[in-house]
């Protein structure tokens, strides 16, 4: 790494990594934001895939929305006016979805698609009592939701490998490795390992940052 | 002045691992004379399973690896224990993992798990594979080293109790494991062995393993699973209620979990009478996911389930002790 980029990334590693919410800083891995959904309902390809559909309707919306509509509201009624929001944009977001996906496969998901309108990756917001520009609510809804959809598809693809050997319902290997992985105690325990693994790969990342940056070649 | 007392255990968590791994192989000797070299092999692999973990874990904590800590190898052992010989050597292994990384080390390692580490990974084992967990070979089949694929199994009779039927199994069979069941756990008598022998060595609590068997035994006299018996007042159908009451406490791994799993140090709450009920509880929360469960082992499902309580067992007893000696002093 360039001298000069690792000393400006290892001056700014704070600012940078509190920013970056899709490696750095991923909602779900160092916060343990929308673990409900992923544990339990993203349990395959298909429904991380209509999970992430869901999300990527909803979160960014609902928080530019709450973002105009809390200004003129006290702070002790924020969650009910994004919890509101949340709830009538989900109305239109379920029939968008059962016309793209089939019924079943929508089904299979079960509550955990309208418990989206009150997941905190998706209200979280009103907790701060500052009130929240529409251009950043924007730009932060699209940056959480990317990293959400991130570790969502990884999961369960990586859920359904394991659990039944296919992707996406296509047959890829034989063996089962870890059929509990279907099951929301094996969500729990992937989700467990990939945080670890995740986490040291981020503190790897930043030591080497540091280590680049005080070098004196 | 309040009162706190506390039994003082006067071995260390490390000895009973120790004594454990080594009770493990009298019924390893068993088991190799019931099934040939297989049960060997599958503890052999259960062991350096968790030796690599231990290993592995040493070496991304960077600490050094402790030769003499036997822990992960002892829970190695009950889980490949309570496992038929007939398991693939995969099953095993995914056990083993989940018992010693997950079960013990993602708490923080020996000594700081709130679950017996051997149940969790039996349970991650039963869930995921059931058809291999829970079906045996009949005793005296030997196995082939390598895939079970052509041995005949069956159901054990925890299967057939839960039918509400009899196992036909005869008193001396019973005692001696000449059953299809799991490894360690059919062979009553050599249990009963080891349960003295830690004893002797003072290496086991006994109040927690004696409410629980009590526990278990009340409920299975007082609702036996018999479908000859209907439901009737427990001074009915005594001798009917006392040879299911046999065979309940003698399969299903009652018995071995009251020697070996219940007594287990670090999970063990430490006042006697936490002990006690915790022995209890545990008891009927086993027995019902005996009854009403999916799987017919309910025991370790039991212990995971009461294990999330125990600290606050202890707590609250120990509360509710103090205060009633501050009110007994004020009077």
């Amino acid at each position: 790494m360039k001298l000069k980029k690792a000393q400006y990334l290892s001056k700014n590693m704070e600012a940078i990594a509190r920013r970056d919410r899709i490696l750095l800083n991923n909602p779900v891995i160092m916060q343990g934001m929308g673990l409900a959904p992923l544990v339990v309902a993203a349990t395959t390809g298909r429904s991380a895939l209509i999970l992430s559909v869901a999300v990527l309707l909803l979160l960014t919306p609902t928080r530019m929305l709450a973002a105009l509509a809390a200004r003129p509201v006290p702070y002790r009624f924020r969650a009910i006016v994004y919890c509101g929001i949340a709830g009538v944009l989900y109305v239109a977001v379920y029939l968008l979805m059962r016309g793209w996906f089939e019924v079943e496969q929508t089904l299979a998901v079960g509550m955990y698609l309208p418990l989206l309108c009150v997941e905190p990756l998706i209200i979280k917001r009103y907790e701060r009592p500052r009130k929240e520009p529409v251009l950043v609510a924007l730009q932060k809804g699209l940056y959480i939701t990317g990293g959400y959809i991130l570790i969502l598809m990884l999961m369960g693809c990586l859920r359904e490998l394991l659990a039944t050997g296919t992707l996406f319902g296509r047959p890829v290997s034989g063996v089962h490795l870890l059929p509990v992985a279907s099951l929301p105690a094996g969500g729990f325990i992937l989700v467990g390992v990939l945080c670890a693994i995740w986490r040291g790969a981020v503190r790897a990342y930043k030591n080497y940052v540091h280590r680049e940056a005080n070098r004196t070649v | 002045m309040n009162e706190n007392k506390t039994l003082q255990i006067p071995y260390t968590s490390p000895d009973v691992c120790r004594d454990i791994f080594l009770l493990m192989l009298p019924l390893l000797a068993m088991d190799v004379y019931l099934y040939g070299a297989r049960p060997a092999l599958l503890c052999l692999v259960a062991v350096v399973t968790a030796g690599v973990c231990d290993w592995l874990v040493g070496l991304l904590r960077r600490r050094p690896f402790e030769r003499g800590e036997l822990s992960s190898e002892a829970f190695a052992l009950l889980v490949a224990m309570l496992m038929p010989a007939s398991v693939d050597y995969y099953v095993l292994i995914v056990a083993v993992l989940a018992a010693v990384m997950i079960g013990k080390e993602a708490f923080g390692g020996y000594g700081h798990y709130p679950f017996h580490p051997a149940a969790v990974g039996y349970v991650v084992a039963a869930v995921g594979w059931p058809e291999q967990v829970f079906v045996y070979p009949a005793a005296g089949t030997q196995l082939p080293l390598g895939s079970c694929a052509a041995v005949t199994l069956s159901e054990g009779s925890g299967a057939v109790l839960k039918n509400g039927g009899l196992p036909a199994i005869s008193n001396i069979d019973l005692w001696l494991g000449n059953y299809a069941g799991p490894m360690g756990v059919t062979f009553n008598l050599v249990i009963l062995a080891c349960l003295l022998f830690l004893i002797a060595r003072r290496r086991t609590d006994l109040i927690a393993p004696a409410c629980f068997l009590l526990a278990c035994a009340a409920v299975v006299f007082v609702a036996p699973r018999l479908g000859d018996i209907p439901l009737s007042l427990p001074w009915q159908y005594v001798s009917q209620r006392l040879t299911v009451l046999k065979f309940e406490l003698l399969s299903g791994a009652v018995l071995f979990a009251a020697v070996f799993l219940v007594p287990e140090p670090v999970t063990l709450p430490r006042h006697p009478v936490s002990r006690a009920v915790y022995g209890l509880l545990l008891g009927f929360a086993s027995m019902m996911f005996r009854y009403y469960g999916t799987y017919e082992t309910g025991v370790c499902f039991g212990l995971l389930a009461v294990n999330s309580v125990s600290g606050w067992i202890d707590r609250a007893v120990t509360d509710l002790i103090q205060r009633k000696g501050a009110r007994g002093h004020e009077a």
